[in-house]
């Protein structure tokens, strides 16, 4: 075997990663060989110079530095991404309270803009000087009490209740049920400008221009009269429509409770009645059969006016509103 | 693909069972750290920095230099831990990392070393602090001491001499013990090229050291 070939094997020979064969081979020559053998030698103390090299120690607070270093620059890139991400985490939640306090502030207004509307207080003014427009509105009766307080504060309003719708109706405030139908609220809408005129003979003059109307009105109920069976929401709609009467006296709080022991007489209920100064305006729901009797015993309170004459109401009940004053 | 340790390798070879790099026992710390925990980064550098401070320190040979690139390597380590996909162990990763801060290092040094000139009076830094050239003193152990150091300082001269690629091998294989196949890993070279490397710096070590030691040995 060549020495420049030990040699080259003379590491791996020192590293002990040599086959057996080469092993023995490499042992063979070097046992003849002085010049491998001092190569040996040189190999192996060098490896030894090396291997005794003392390894160095990390100074003291080494990893706490790196680690010190490590979470500064974990704090920058925090920073960084809180950054890019500081107006998402602030506008979010902002995004979602304003949402919450526009749809909260949105619910309020609509609940406090709703009650007037559903109670159109100039109908109630208008109530009194009106008489013949009554007949073609349609109201809701139960709102009728809410009325003079809101729109008439100066009057006192004085409400009595009489059967068995009194009791569920708050008198100041309106009730929570939903409001009247669309086409009630629109028809107090129209009906709005009417009921700022005051009475007297601008009131007789417009009572004259009203008739006109009512002749279409009353083609118009007979046409629902006409109509195949109502529906049930039909019939609720007809039952709280109002037929207007207007009865002049000379004595009102005392035509008032004559007109409620009338009605009383014939079967009437949810008699209610709203006091304005001395005038009163009685309303109260009873079956259409009577109401020609009521009518005549009413004529023998004082002058009344007659009520728009119509076919006979499909409904079961019809209300009647009676306004008194003082001839 | 090369992947830890060869076990047959290890058994057959008393070096390699010096120094066993343990891919599987820091793995979960790398997940954890891969997930943003920063202190199990910190266990990863309580374990392994004074393997990574010799290895600089045995490139670079300069103490100070040697921590700070230490430092360097580990926070660019954190830095990229997020890309390290484990295909070899954490400890061969950071080597590599290391060896690359202690080039770069190196690199510095020698500019820095042109521009201002280095004179023989300026201190050494050694292991154990800052050593200046000086005569023997007359206290025997005293002197056996000194001998050492100088003897360990002329092997780490030796060693500087190297060019880096044999330094590379020789501070990995002598020193650090990794296998042919781990160099590979860290140097990304082929196993063949550390063998032959490592051949061709033990032949330049040996002879330099005979020269530079004379008669001592």
């Amino acid at each position: 075997m060549k020495c420049d070939l030990v040699q080259k094997m003379l590491p791996a020979f020192l590293e002990g990663v040599l086959s057996k064969t080469e092993n023995a081979l490499v042992e063979n020559h070097m046992s003849s060989c002085d010049a491998c053998r001092a190569a040996f030698e040189e190999y192996r103390y060098t490896r030894q110079l090396i291997g005794r090299l003392e390894e160095v120690e990390p100074p003291p607070g080494f990893a706490q530095k790196v680690m010190a270093r490590v979470e500064e620059e974990e704090r920058k890139r925090g920073g960084i991404l809180r950054k890019l991400f500081f107006p998402l985490y602030i506008k979010v939640p902002l995004q979602a309270v304003a949402v919450v306090a526009v749809a909260v502030l949105a619910i309020q207004a609509y609940r406090a803009v709703e009650p007037p509307k559903q109670t159109d207080p100039q109908t109630a003014i208008t109530a009194t000087p009106q008489p013949k427009e009554d007949s073609g509105k349609k109201e809701d009766r139960r709102d009728e009490p809410a009325r003079p307080a809101k729109m008439a504060p100066a009057i006192p309003v004085q409400e009595a209740r009489i059967g068995e719708g009194a009791a569920k109706d708050a008198p100041a405030s309106p009730p929570p049920a939903p409001g009247p139908p669309a086409e009630t609220r629109l028809r107090k809408k129209e009906s709005a400008p009417l009921s700022e005129t005051p009475a007297g003979p601008v009131a007789a003059r417009e009572a004259e221009k009203t008739e006109a109307s009512a002749a279409g009105k009353k083609a118009e109920m007979e046409m629902k009269a006409a109509a195949p069976a109502p529906s049930r929401e039909a019939a609720s709609l007809q039952r709280i429509a109002p037929i207007g009467v207007t009865l002049q006296t000379e004595d009102p709080a005392r035509a008032g409770e004559k007109v409620q022991s009338l009605l009383r007489e014939v079967g009437g209920s949810r008699i209610e009645v709203n006091r304005l100064g001395e005038n009163q305006i009685v309303t109260a729901e009873m079956d259409p059969e009577k109401l020609p009797l009521l009518l005549d015993l009413l004529r023998s309170l004082g002058q009344m006016s007659d009520p728009p004459r119509s076919a006979k109401p499909a409904a079961p009940l019809v209300s009647i509103r009676i306004e008194i004053f003082r001839r | 693909m090369r992947k830890g340790t060869n076990p047959v390798a290890a058994v057959s070879n008393p070096v390699e069972n010096e120094i066993r790099p343990a891919g599987d026992v820091d793995r979960d710390i790398v997940a954890s750290c891969q997930k943003g925990d920063v202190q199990a980064f910190g266990v990863l550098v309580e374990k392994y920095q004074k393997k990574m401070l010799n290895v600089a320190y045995r490139m670079i040979g300069d103490y100070q230099e040697a921590c700070e690139a230490t430092q360097e390597a580990f926070l660019s380590a954190y830095r990229a831990i997020g890309k390290f996909r484990g295909e070899a162990a954490f400890s061969t990763w950071m080597t590599g990392i290391v060896l690359n801060q202690a080039r770069n290092r190196l690199q510095q040094m020698k500019t820095r070393s042109r521009r201002e000139g280095v004179s023989l009076d300026d201190p050494v830094e050694t292991e154990r602090g800052a050593v200046y050239r000086e005569a023997a003193s007359e206290d025997c152990s005293a002197a056996e001491e000194l001998e050492r150091k100088e003897t360990a300082r002329m092997v780490q001269e030796c060693i500087g001499a190297l060019e880096p690629d044999f330094r590379e091998v020789v501070v990995l294989r002598e020193i650090q013990g990794y296998s042919y196949e781990e160099i590979g890993d860290i140097l990304n070279v082929a196993e063949g090229t550390v063998k032959s490397r490592l051949f061709r710096a033990r032949e330049i070590l040996r002879d330099t050291l005979k020269r530079r030691m004379g008669g001592r040995g």
